[in-house]
């Protein structure tokens, strides 16, 4: 019994902490604008590649 | 037709060699699936390794055919002294494998995405020719010289490629084995790229032994390949995803070790950390590190086995580790008073080891970011992981700041927390000895905020992230949708800078594509040197001089066709006259401002044919 309550508290704990360093990581807009132009550069070139544009 | 020969003859011999693995592999009767591939891969790695020691560097016969002759006569060897023809690959072990796999989401997400990333690899393989800055100026020089001369030997050109002659070459060896058969560069790449396959299954075998199912554990192996930093670096002929899947390979090994004492899996451990440490200069720290844990695993078992049979363990690792592992540190050591040049070695003020300065001084310092120039050790690793895209702008080979992706700072870190607090309230000590155990090897590592240098610490994070999905149930309705976001987030970054600027333009593509395969050349994506080698589209089998500013590999040209003579060490002009023409060079290629440019621009026998940016070249009139 202990050890589900433990349980739930360290699962608890553990989305609380991802939660957290998520809102970290992308408080940096720099990494979101870079992922829209890399998605264009990857987009664009698989149409390169299969011969679409 | 003769690249056909050579290619024909290049995949026998790797049959051979592979052939030779399972034999001995088959003999170990080995249970577990991960434990078995990694195995058959160790064997055929250190076969490749000491046939090459064998041929080029101690008979000097680095041909082909002599290296197709020693791998048959040891399959040969092996097969009569097993008296075994037969081939047992294990194909229903492999169907069995996939077979216990149910297809979940996740799984689905991160297998199409890995396919995806292969073909992507493999594409850029075929397209591209070497064009990582440490490849080109090290790694891949001194294969090509040893090619060209049917030896291997301490190579006599620019004072960068000289770096080849001090570092533990193993995986130069792997490099040369994918180049000497074809004389070319064209699938030197695909060396890593096999390790970081490798690091899969290294993932997944460490996940089995913490008890994580099959699905989770094939998951974080998964995981692994897309990682930024890996997926970026496996093109390349770097040695830092190989590096570090052999220590992900030893820690599988270790880990069963602490489980249970057995002889076949001292053997394993001994290898891989053996071959490890002959990689890189730091192998050999790590080589001690693991020697400690070898001897906590052994400790366990003091009570059911017998005191002799565990010092008989150490003592094969020790054997592994002063013969195997320190074959190249030996050799450095005989050239250069040093085994660790050009590190110099010193004590408490002490020199021990005399070198060309230390290794902070020579690498660390000047390699440090200046955004991280102020900062601790602790500081610097966060801020690496944190990926401030202000200054990254992405992912690359060699990336500085950054590399793990998110995954690792949003999932890892969070999990590596609490799988050690859970690992701790429910006595798992294994866990805790695998977090140690790579938490340790982790810190001992000099640089440890670059993440090349560190890769094998994923292992830790992705399985940690599957041990807390897997044991405390609810967390998985969360952190399963959160992960293929996270890994498509990085593989999108992760095409897009894959290759370095100035040689991702769709131009460089479609001139790539229109050339032969065979004729992609380093200095045709090169984009250091511009236009001032563009002279080389027009000169094939030539010998050229060169003192320039980049490195010499793409002056090998097509199909590494030309031989180069490096005049960077002639003091006046008569001596690089007579350089010149007893070496019969036809062109050489120098700094604008040199001296050798001044002494040429006087001289009639040389006829200026580019005046470049950077770099003249000139024509040797006969």
């Amino acid at each position: 019994m202990k050890k589900k309550y433990l349980d739930i508290f360290l699962g608890i704990l553990f989305i609380i902490l991802i939660f957290f360093m998520a809102n970290r990581f992308f408080k940096d807009s720099e990494k979101i604008v870079f992922f829209k132009e890399s998605w264009n550069y990857v987009y664009n070139l698989f149409e390169k590649i299969m011969g679409l544009k | 037709m003769g690249v056909l020969l050579d290619l024909a003859l290049y995949l026998v011999s790797t049959l051979l060699v592979i052939l030779t693995a399972i034999k001995w592999v088959n003999r170990l009767k080995l249970d577990g699936f991960a434990d078995k591939i990694l195995a058959y891969f160790l064997f055929s790695i250190t076969e490749i390794v000491i046939v090459n020691i064998v041929i080029g560097l101690l008979l000097r016969l680095l041909y082909p055919i002599y290296l197709f002759l020693m791998v048959l006569v040891i399959f040969l060897v092996t097969g009569f002294y097993f008296k075994d023809w037969s081939v047992r690959i294990g194909f229903s072990g492999i169907r069995n494998f996939f077979k216990d796999i149910k297809p979940g989401f996740l799984f689905i997400v991160l297998s199409l995405t890995t396919i995806i990333g292969i073909v992507w690899v493999l594409y850029i393989i075929f397209l591209f020719p070497p064009y990582a800055t440490d490849e080109i100026m090290y790694h891949l020089a001194g294969p090509v010289e040893w090619i060209k001369h049917g030896m291997i030997y301490n190579i006599n050109q620019d004072q960068i490629s000289q770096w080849v002659n001090w570092y533990p070459k193993n995986t130069e060896m792997l490099f040369l084995w994918n180049m000497v058969f074809l004389k070319s560069d064209k699938i030197a790449g695909i060396t890593q790229f096999i390790f970081a396959l490798v690091g899969i299954i290294g993932i997944y075998g460490i996940g089995r032994k913490l008890g994580i199912d099959n699905y989770y554990s094939l998951c974080g192996g998964l995981m692994f390949l897309l990682t930024p930093v890996v997926f970026i670096q496996a093109k390349t002929a770097y040695i830092d995803v190989a590096f570090s899947v052999m220590v992900i390979m030893a820690l599988n090994y270790l880990l069963y070790l602490y489980k249970e004492f057995d002889m076949r899996y001292v053997y394993l451990f001994s290898l891989s950390v053996a071959f490890m440490s002959g990689m890189k200069g730091s192998g050999a720290i790590y080589a001690v590190v693991f020697m400690f844990l070898l001897i906590i695993a052994l400790v366990r078992h003091r009570n059911t086995n017998s005191l002799k049979s565990l010092l008989f363990g150490l003592f094969v690792y020790i054997l592994f580790a002063v013969t195997f592992g320190a074959f190249w540190y030996y050799r450095t050591w005989y050239y250069y008073g040093n085994p660790v040049y050009p590190f110099t070695i010193s004590f408490h003020g002490i020199t021990i080891f005399k070198g060309l300065g230390n290794a902070k001084e020579m690498i660390f310092d000047p390699n440090v970011p200046f955004e991280m120039k102020d900062m601790g050790k602790l500081k610097r690793i966060f801020f690496s992981w944190y990926e401030n895209f202000n200054f990254a702008r992405g992912y690359h080979y060699d990336s500085r700041i950054g590399g793990f992706g998110p995954v690792w700072y949003i999932l890892s870190i969070p999990a590596i927390i609490i799988y050690f607090i859970k690992s701790i309230f429910d006595k798992k000590w294994i866990n805790i000895f695998f977090f140690f155990s790579t938490v340790i090897l982790f810190w001992i590592t000099p640089e440890n905020w670059w993440t090349r240098y560190v890769i094998f610490i994923l292992a830790l994070g992705y399985v940690a992230i599957y041990y807390l999905i897997e044991n405390i149930r609810f967390t998985r309705y969360i952190v399963e949708p959160i992960i293929p976001i996270l890994v498509l987030f990085a593989i999108v970054i992760s095409i897009r800078t894959y290759l370095p600027l100035g040689i991702e333009s769709f131009e460089t593509f479609e001139r790539l594509k229109q050339t032969p395969v065979f004729d992609r050349s380093a200095f045709m994506a090169n984009p250091f040197y511009k236009n001032d080698v563009s002279f080389l589209r027009d000169v094939k089998n030539s010998r050229i001089g060169h003192f320039t500013l980049g490195p010499m590999y793409p002056l090998y040209g097509y199909g590494l066709s030309n031989d180069l003579f490096y005049v960077g060490y002639i003091e006046n002009e008569s001596a690089f006259f007579k350089y010149v023409e007893e070496n019969k060079i036809e062109y050489v290629v120098v700094i604008n401002n040199s001296k050798y440019n001044e002494w040429m621009k006087e001289d009639k026998q040389f006829k200026l044919i580019y005046e470049g940016e950077m770099h003249n070249v000139y024509k040797v009139l006969k």
